[in-house]
């Protein structure tokens, strides 16, 4: 393909090496034409964020050209590519929470009178691109207080008052349920036939063939085809992807153990700021089994595990584990019991950084009889241990000693799922165990689950994939503004879209409304 | 691969002191009519006898234990910036103790001299540690606040109170009984031996921060809070335990000048002690054997510049303007990548 | 007692000993409410002051003219704070440590220069300081409880004009939109354009201007003379009064001035007769108010944030 007006966006043989010497791109050639919907897929760390940064401005190529229009460009800053007509919504939110929606759209672009921001000019356009393309908002409130698919749309509402033409949208529907998703291609239909320019990111084979007209797929930092949509197949595209064919489902095998291992029994939790946040939750886990809680994030699951692991004591209810009360126990009690908890926050929660694998290992068992004489601590049984551990769940690393900070986030996550398994806990907590984390990591974290469930161990997962709830899953919540809607039986009457129902507006029996 | 970044590190740090020193040289060369006795009065006299170098030890003792003062809380990632205050609560704690509790048997008399010293820097520390691990309370604006607080109380109280009247023009209190002095090394080594607790403090410090229980939490917390606190350390107590030693370190240092070297609690009389401290530490990376390192090398620059002052026109400030440009150096790493660059070409050669 | 109290406070000398102990606090504390909104707990505030508390005077006494005086405090101040922006964003050293070796820097270049120049270790009292002009206003101050507002430092207006500048570029101009996005959420701020390092380092500048104003304040308004180590704690004071404000600008303002009556308070004790109360102690009042008033705002936070827990219940 020649550099005609037809390609908006062109991309020749773009190279991207990191300082630290990874490689994100190495040849990647990526053409997209006016007027389509054009998606880009690939694994996790295929480098489609890094391309699309490059694209940007946020980061500068180490080789390649770009051209915009049929125009050579070389953003030094995202300013440049904003003024050439581009627009990205980032994988997180690039929202500043204390401003109202209105400030954070105007953000960069604030129209003036005299040297005073003209908030009122600023609020006309921004009502009129609303109503345009169907994206709703309340423009007056704080943007801290919005659900996470109103965030998406003030991302969206922003790329279009910044006058962009050509949008590129990195995996929107990661945090979005199913029909939100839905209102979101809805809109993205609406500005395609206005002209516009669409770069779809994702991973999500369905939405692939649901909105986009043509496909590129990158693997490994390599462009390995580009495709129109209606000419392909899910299944040719899952393959282009990973190189291989996907695993058939899991067999489940179902407890035979009666025993509750865990409980909660009509639990109400607030959060710091006072808000009720767990609405008389109840539940219970016996051994053997998966306990997965589906829903939108923000809808009480922090409050629910904080409450559990003693960081927040709950309002009013009672939590059980292995038949003790232990409500309201504190964070050191609750991490004594032989309870693993892999946190969803990986690199805060979950993990010290700047500390090394060994001393990330000890961190609930350093004061144990094993590494622990009198005050002294034996590092050299430590690092022993710590060894041992690394051979055994399969970490990439160089040594004990390395730190955390300096591996990759499929890694770092095994580092924190080798800890907690290790406690050998009967009651395992996970929370997003994989999010943000590379397939092949993706099986091994799965499979390290379903060990500990069929070793006995209950378990309780919480996660905003669905698929990875219907996977593992042989008890299914779900979650609505702090309220358990319904707890089902994983079996194969239960679809993504009855799950997503509850989910989004807490009730079966009704369409998807707008809030 | 990490010994090399170390060895990076250490050079760095070597060549920042270097650095700086030529700088405080070509400010020497730019304001002296003197230049070259002042620069061989700053750096050359200081090691030239007996004298000046028992100097050099009397000066470290305090600058060793108010450095490790400083290193235990920056490495439990708090700003324990009332090293000096702490200091002078422990000096003046000293001071009355020893001139008030007379009719002690000695040995009980000399321990309580330095139980009360050290349980007033812990006292005055757990102070501003209470209100961080309890309140949330900004520990360096507290701790500053306390710094000003105790200087004044402390003169106050010996203006005012606890003078010696035959002090003269000098405000002091009494001297101390002769039996509670820190007595010299030897004969030759003619230095106090509170230089010998500060040694044995550093090795207490030293196995405290690597190889027990208390030290692997301290770091963990000063790494990365929320992992410590998700993982089920008490951030509380760890944060209170941390202000303890580190604010008991800095009575000590306080009880040990007043033992060792002026016998006597004088009116503000080590007023850029707590800075010491944080400046230590930090160019020390808050490692305790870097901590003797440095402090020996600044309580040589503090007697060089003190023969500069004698001996010509230049100021002794200059040795903290040479202090601070060692720290800008440091804090900065601006020297790292440089080197990094220059060791990863030489490699690139060899195995090219 | 009481009626000492009443008399003094009756005859208002306190308002003008508040405003005049407040105003270099106010101005530092600003300064250093720019620096907050993009991150920077910035504790070179202290230094800032105290090198243009010194070239201010020296400047003032060789020119004869105290705005060329606080021209030259104020750029001493701004390099200060830039050096102190510069290692810390460029070099990401910490910005307590940098600020700590910026305030130890200031505090020994001025005794060195001092030194060297004018030969003293302790102050410098030149002749011929053109003090900074007092306002008085015509009519005003004749009438009595007015009159208040009559006879203060040209800095005392100064600082409450920099509050009300400071309020609006905050929250009604573009600049303001963008520095306070900056500190709350620098890859928003990035991603549409702006550009952050800008932002930042202007934020300093600002700070070192109007810490450079409160030092000159120091040693050619209120004195007339440089003491080493004047600041006397009054950077790090203004950081309590940032936190004590809430972080906005019209409570700085409150902060500062619950500080200065705390202060004034302390003073008229120490001016009572026949007190006889070691003067060190008394000096010491601020500091322990900076502390209690700190202490007393974060309990008030705290129960104002659990507050509607209790409605609910």
């Amino acid at each position: 393909m020649g550099a005609d007006n037809q390609n908006v966006i062109e991309m020749k043989d773009m190279y991207k090496i990191y300082p630290n010497g990874t490689v994100a791109n190495s040849g990647v050639n990526f053409c997209v034409k006016r007027g389509e919907i054009h998606a880009l897929v690939g694994e996790n760390g295929a480098g489609k964020t890094t391309l699309m940064k490059v694209l940007f401005g946020l980061e500068e190529k180490t080789k390649g050209a770009v051209y915009i229009s049929g125009k050579e460009v070389n953003f030094k800053s995202p300013r440049e590519a904003i003024a050439s007509g581009m627009g990205m919504v980032h994988q997180e939110f690039m929202l500043v929470p204390s401003y109202t929606v209105a400030q954070n759209i105007a953000l960069g672009n604030e129209k003036k009178k005299r040297i005073f921001c003209d908030r009122k000019a600023e609020k006309e356009q921004m009502e009129k691109i609303s109503k345009q393309f169907g994206l709703t908002a309340d423009f007056d409130e704080p943007v801290y207080r919005l659900s996470v698919g109103a965030k998406q749309r003030i991302e969206i509402l922003k790329v279009l008052y910044n006058n962009a033409k050509i949008i590129i949208l990195d995996e929107p529907t990661a945090v979005l349920t199913p029909q939100e998703t839905e209102e979101l291609f809805c809109s993205l239909r609406l500005m395609v036939k206005d002209g516009y320019t669409i770069v779809l990111i994702t991973h999500k084979i369905k939405e692939v063939m649901d909105i986009s007209d043509s496909v590129t797929v990158l693997r490994n930092g390599q462009t390995i085809q580009t495709l129109k949509t209606s000419e392909t197949t899910p299944d040719e595209i899952t393959s282009l992807m990973i190189g291989r064919q996907l695993k058939p489902k899991r067999e489940r095998i179902k407890s035979q153990s009666e025993k509750t291992v865990f409980q909660v029994d009509h639990l109400n939790v607030m959060d710091r700021r006072g808000a009720l946040k767990v609405k008389d939750m109840s539940f219970s886990i016996k051994q053997g089994e998966i306990f997965g809680i589906a829903g939108v994030e923000g809808n009480g699951q922090s409050e629910l595990i904080d409450a559990i692991i003693g960081f927040l004591k709950p309002a009013s209810g009672r939590v059980f584990y292995d038949g003790k009360d232990i409500t309201g126990i504190s964070t050191s009690e609750f991490r004594k019991e032989p309870i693993g908890y892999i946190p969803d926050d990986r690199n805060l929660r979950g993990s010290s950084l700047s500390q090394s694998v060994a001393e990330n290992f000890i961190i609930c068992s350093h004061s144990g009889k094993e590494f622990n004489k009198g005050p002294y601590l034996d590092w050299k049984e430590v690092r022993k241990k710590s060894r041992d551990l690394i051979e055994e769940y399969e970490i990439k690393t160089d040594s004990e000693r390395a730190l955390v900070g300096s591996m990759s986030g499929g890694n770092v996550q095994k580092v924190i799922v080798a800890r907690e398994i290790s406690k050998k806990p009967d009651l395992l907590i996970a929370c997003q165990p994989t999010r943000g984390v590379d397939i092949s990591s993706i099986e091994y974290i799965h499979n390290k689950i379903i060990e500990q469930r069929n070793k006995g161990a209950a378990v309780l997962l919480i996660s905003a994939e669905l698929t990875e709830i219907m996977g593992l899953s042989d008890k299914i919540g779900m979650l609505y503004n702090g309220e358990l809607v319904a707890i089902r039986e994983n079996d194969d009457t239960v679809t993504e879209k009855e799950i997503g129902k509850y989910i989004l507006n807490g009730r079966q029996d009704q369409d998807v409304t707008e809030e | 691969m990490k010994q090399k970044l170390k060895n990076t590190n250490l050079l760095s740090t070597v060549l920042s002191i270097v650095i700086a020193v030529l700088l405080g040289c070509l400010l020497i060369l730019l304001v002296s009519d003197e230049p070259f006795l002042a620069i061989k009065s700053l750096l050359v006299l200081p090691l030239s006898n007996a004298f000046y170098m028992n100097n050099i030890i009397d000066k470290v003792t305090p600058l060793i234990l108010v450095g490790l003062s400083a290193s235990v809380a920056f490495k439990t990632g708090i700003f324990n910036m009332g090293v000096q205050g702490q200091f002078y609560i422990g000096a003046f704690v000293a001071a009355i103790a020893g001139n008030y509790l007379i009719g002690l048997p000695t040995g009980l008399h000399i321990a309580a001299v330095f139980l009360t010293a050290v349980g007033g820097g812990v006292l005055y520390a757990t102070a501003a540690g209470a209100l961080k691990a309890y309140f949330n309370i900004n520990e360096v604006v507290t701790t500053l606040m306390l710094n000003y607080i105790a200087t004044l109380v402390t003169s106050g109280m010996t203006n005012s109170y606890f003078r010696d009247p035959d002090s003269g023009g000098v405000i002091r209190m009494h001297y101390i009984p002769e039996y509670l002095e820190l007595k010299e090394i030897s004969t030759k080594v003619t230095a106090h031996s509170g230089f010998l607790i500060a040694l044995v403090m550093v090795g207490f410090v030293y196995f405290l921060m690597k190889h027990s229980v208390l030290g692997y939490r301290m770091e963990t917390v000063g790494k990365n809070r929320v992992f410590a606190q998700y993982g089920g350390l008490n951030i509380k107590r760890i944060t209170l335990i941390c202000f303890a030693i580190s604010g008991g370190l800095s009575g000590l240092a306080g009880s040990v000048e007043v033992l060792g070297m002026h016998r006597s609690f004088f009116d503000n009389f080590a007023s850029g002690m707590g800075g010491d401290g944080l400046i230590i530490a930090l160019l020390a990376s808050n490692h305790p054997l870097g901590v003797l390192l440095i402090s020996f090398f600044f309580a040589y620059l503090k007697v060089g510049g003190q023969i500069m002052q004698q001996n010509t026109d230049v100021s002794r400030e200059l040795v903290l303007i040479i202090q601070v440009i060692m720290i800008m150096l440091i804090s900065s790493r601006m020297l790292t990548p440089y080197l990094n660059k220059r060791k990863f070409a030489k490699e690139v050669k060899k195995s090219g | 007692m009481a009626s000492f109290f009443f008399q003094q406070i009756f005859n208002l000398s306190i308002f003008a000993i508040v405003f005049k102990l407040v105003a270099p606090v106010i101005l530092a504390a600003v300064g250093g409410l720019f620096c907050g909104k993009v991150g920077v707990m910035n504790i070179g505030l202290e230094g800032a002051m105290l090198v243009s508390a010194f070239f201010s005077i020296v400047v003032n006494s060789l020119t004869g003219n105290w705005m060329l005086g606080i021209l030259a405090g104020c750029a001493a101040s701004v390099f200060l704070c830039l050096l102190l922006a510069f290692f810390t964003f460029k070099y990401k050293a910490h910005h307590i440590v940098t600020g700590f070796a910026i305030n130890t820097f200031a505090s020994a270049i001025t005794v060195f220069m001092l030194q060297t120049f004018f030969g003293s270790s302790g102050s410098y009292q030149p002749e011929g300081v053109a003090m900074i002009p007092v306002v008085n206003i015509p009519i005003i101050e004749k009438i009595p409880i007015l009159s208040v507002i009559s006879g203060h430092s040209l800095i005392v207006w100064i600082a409450l004009l920099c509050v009300i500048l400071c309020s609006i570029v905050f929250y009604k101009t573009p600049y303001g939109a963008h520095l306070i996005a900056v500190g709350e959420n620098v890859q928003a701020a990035r991603s549409v354009g702006i550009n952050d390092m800008k932002i930042k380092y202007s934020a300093f500048v600002i700070c070192g201007i109007l810490c450079g104003i409160g030092g000159a304040f120091l040693s050619t308004g209120a004195t007339s003379m440089f003491v080493r180590d004047m600041t006397a704690g009054n950077g790090f004071i203004a950081l309590a009064v940032i936190s004590l404000g809430n972080e906005r600008p019209y409570g700085v303002l409150r902060g500062g001035l619950v500080f200065g009556f705390a202060n004034a308070i302390a003073i008229l004790i120490e001016t009572y007769p026949g007190l006889s109360i070691p003067s060190q102690f008394i000096q010491a009042i601020p500091y322990v108010a900076t502390i209690v008033m700190l202490t007393i705002h974060v309990l008030q936070n705290n129960r104002k944030m659990t507050a509607p827990v209790k409605k609910t219940k």
